[in-house]
């Protein structure tokens, strides 16, 4: 994940602690650095949902998964959690709505230290609902939402999703909740990026995270549709620059990327370009510190029947389930050549990322992607959008560095 | 008398939340253990194979592969306790059954009945 706005427009952010080192001098609070060293976790609570949208990693739909963790379960897990030291437990699905207790899983994970935060289409969330998750001390809301009405509609296979989702938008917002956006971008819906901001500024969200499409689940179903590089570039383009409009004018929108870590390099040139290489230089040194892409360190994913994959979108692959043995056991076994090979992953990438002049920042980016399209998880990522002389280091580096790109490192 | 673990099959149901799964096993070398390395989806064991030979191609002599839903395990813990659910907990309870004869626990088969693997594939989804 990297936060745009606080890259190019130096915004104080609540979680930037778990994307970089604690922001200093932030007035707001940040996870400490022990915690950053554990990943944020995303479980999948449940495989149903009363949507069917078209890139779902989880596959989900209406009958769900048999044998899904029950509430017992999903308390020790997150037990478990609590004492691997995991900062954060993203409840996800499916709809996790669907699921009647979990209020009382985020009340668990609240009075467990684990910082409870919420995924969600939406549809489900009325004013009580979102008052009672609160009080239960859920922290953050994200609500996806991929288009403009029309094309939202189409994409999550029920006509009135658009507008049911914003009035879960607004219901969390009346009862105090920090909410934001997710949106999944591919050639079906990029027409309506900006336009989906700007309406969702005016409800009153200040949070946009955008969403790269990775090939799990039915995303790998509509990897035809995802946006060439070219237009990849140029989305993420229009989205920097929409971001600093947005400041330039007062509103201090959080603006954030996940999955594809080619942005990093592209924030950098960006950045160089627009805003001097000093600018570009200071990005680099924090975007060094985030680690670039996240898979099977910062991030995982525990799945409706107690999987673990190494990131949400992988779910294919499991290293083991929570069933048989703890998250931190299956997590820091490392005699399982996949995890330690993806820890040591510099040693292994291959083709244009073996010498990639921002793969310190970037790391390969999504090797989910890198696996689907090569059958291999340490080749390149399809979609990295840099061009040669940015990934040989003869563009912006080459000026941070204050000299030629053989100065690197 | 040294005391014997106590272990029930209380792991067992359904292992995957989308169509079937397969537990991998490798070995680098010849005179190497056989490895666990987890579980990947697939609709059938040679696709099971392909997977993991994708993710551990670069690395194992041998990959053996198992559908998870046929796999009976049993532990000393489980994750909630006696107070596990879903299908998990049908059998939770049952006691481990073993006799002290000549020093080897006999183990009783606890765990919950295989999943009917036509059923997960008829619910495979786009794997």
């Amino acid at each position: 994940m990297i936060s745009v706005s606080k890259l190019l427009c130096g915004l104080d952010a609540e979680s930037d602690g778990l994307r970089y080192d604690a922001a200093d001098g932030s007035e707001k609070p940040q996870i400490t650095d022990d915690k950053q060293r554990r990943p944020v976790v995303v479980w999948n609570t449940t495989k149903r949902c009363n949507l069917y949208c078209e890139h779902c990693y989880a596959a989900a739909d209406q009958a769900g998964a048999p044998n899904e963790l029950s509430t017992a379960e999903g308390k020790a897990l997150i037990d478990d959690l609590a004492e691997f030291g995991v900062p954060v437990i993203l409840f996800s699905g499916g709809e996790p709505l669907v699921r009647e207790d979990l209020p009382e899983l985020v009340s668990h994970a609240a009075d467990a230290g684990v910082r409870p935060v919420l995924s969600t289409n939406g549809t489900l969330l009325t004013r009580d609902r979102a008052r009672e998750l609160k009080e239960a001390g859920l922290k953050y809301a994200g609500v996806s939402v991929d288009g403009l009405p029309e094309r939202n509609d189409r994409i999550r296979g029920e006509e009135g999703a658009f507008d049911a989702a914003v009035r879960g938008i607004e219901a969390c917002l009346d009862v105090g909740l920090k909410t934001g956006l997710r949106y999944t971008i591919t050639e079906h819906n990029v027409e309506d990026l900006a336009g989906v901001v700007d309406l969702l500024v005016d409800v009153g969200v200040d949070r946009f995270c955008f969403y790269h499409l990775d090939y799990g689940g039915r995303g790998a179903d509509i990897s035809d549709v995802d946006l060439s590089p070219e237009a990849t570039r140029r989305a993420v383009t229009d989205l920097c620059d929409l971001t600093r409009e947005y400041h330039e004018e007062g509103e201090e929108i959080e603006t954030l990327l996940v999955g594809n870590y080619a942005d990093a390099g592209h924030l950098v040139e960006y950045a160089d370009r627009e805003m001097g290489t000093d600018r570009a230089r200071l990005i680099y040194r924090h975007l060094e510190r985030n680690g670039g892409d996240p898979t099977g360190e910062r991030v995982a994913d525990v799945d409706p029947v107690g999987n673990v994959h190494l990131t949400q979108f992988w779910q294919g692959y499991s290293p083991g389930n929570v069933r048989d043995r703890s998250f931190g056991a299956i997590w820091s076994d490392e005699s399982n050549p996949l995890l330690s090979g993806l820890r040591n992953r510099e040693d292994r990438l291959s083709g244009r990322c073996a010498d990639c002049a921002y793969q310190s920042i970037c790391r390969g980016g999504s090797r989910l992607r890198a696996l689907a399209a090569h059958d291999d998880p340490f080749a390149p990522d399809p979609k990295c959008y840099l061009t040669e002389a940015e990934r040989d280091g003869n563009a912006a580096l080459s000026r941070i560095r204050g000299g030629s790109a053989a100065d690197a490192d | 008398m040294v005391e014997k673990t106590d272990r029930t099959g209380g792991s067992g149901g359904a292992r995957s939340a989308d169509g079937r799964r397969f537990e991998v096993f490798v070995r680098e070398e010849e005179t190497d253990p056989l490895r666990h390395v987890g579980t990947v989806a697939a609709p059938t064991p040679d696709a099971a194979h392909e997977e993991a030979s994708k993710l551990f191609a670069w690395y194992a002599r041998d990959v053996w592969v198992c559908p998870a839903d046929e796999t009976h395990r049993y532990s000393a813990e489980s994750l909630a306790g006696d107070e596990a659910g879903g299908e998990a907990s049908a059998d939770a309870d049952e006691p481990r059954v073993y006799k002290e004869t000549e020093g080897t626990p006999t183990v009783s088969c606890g765990g919950a009945p295989a999943a009917d693997a036509a059923d997960n594939d008829d619910a495979e989804g786009s794997r």
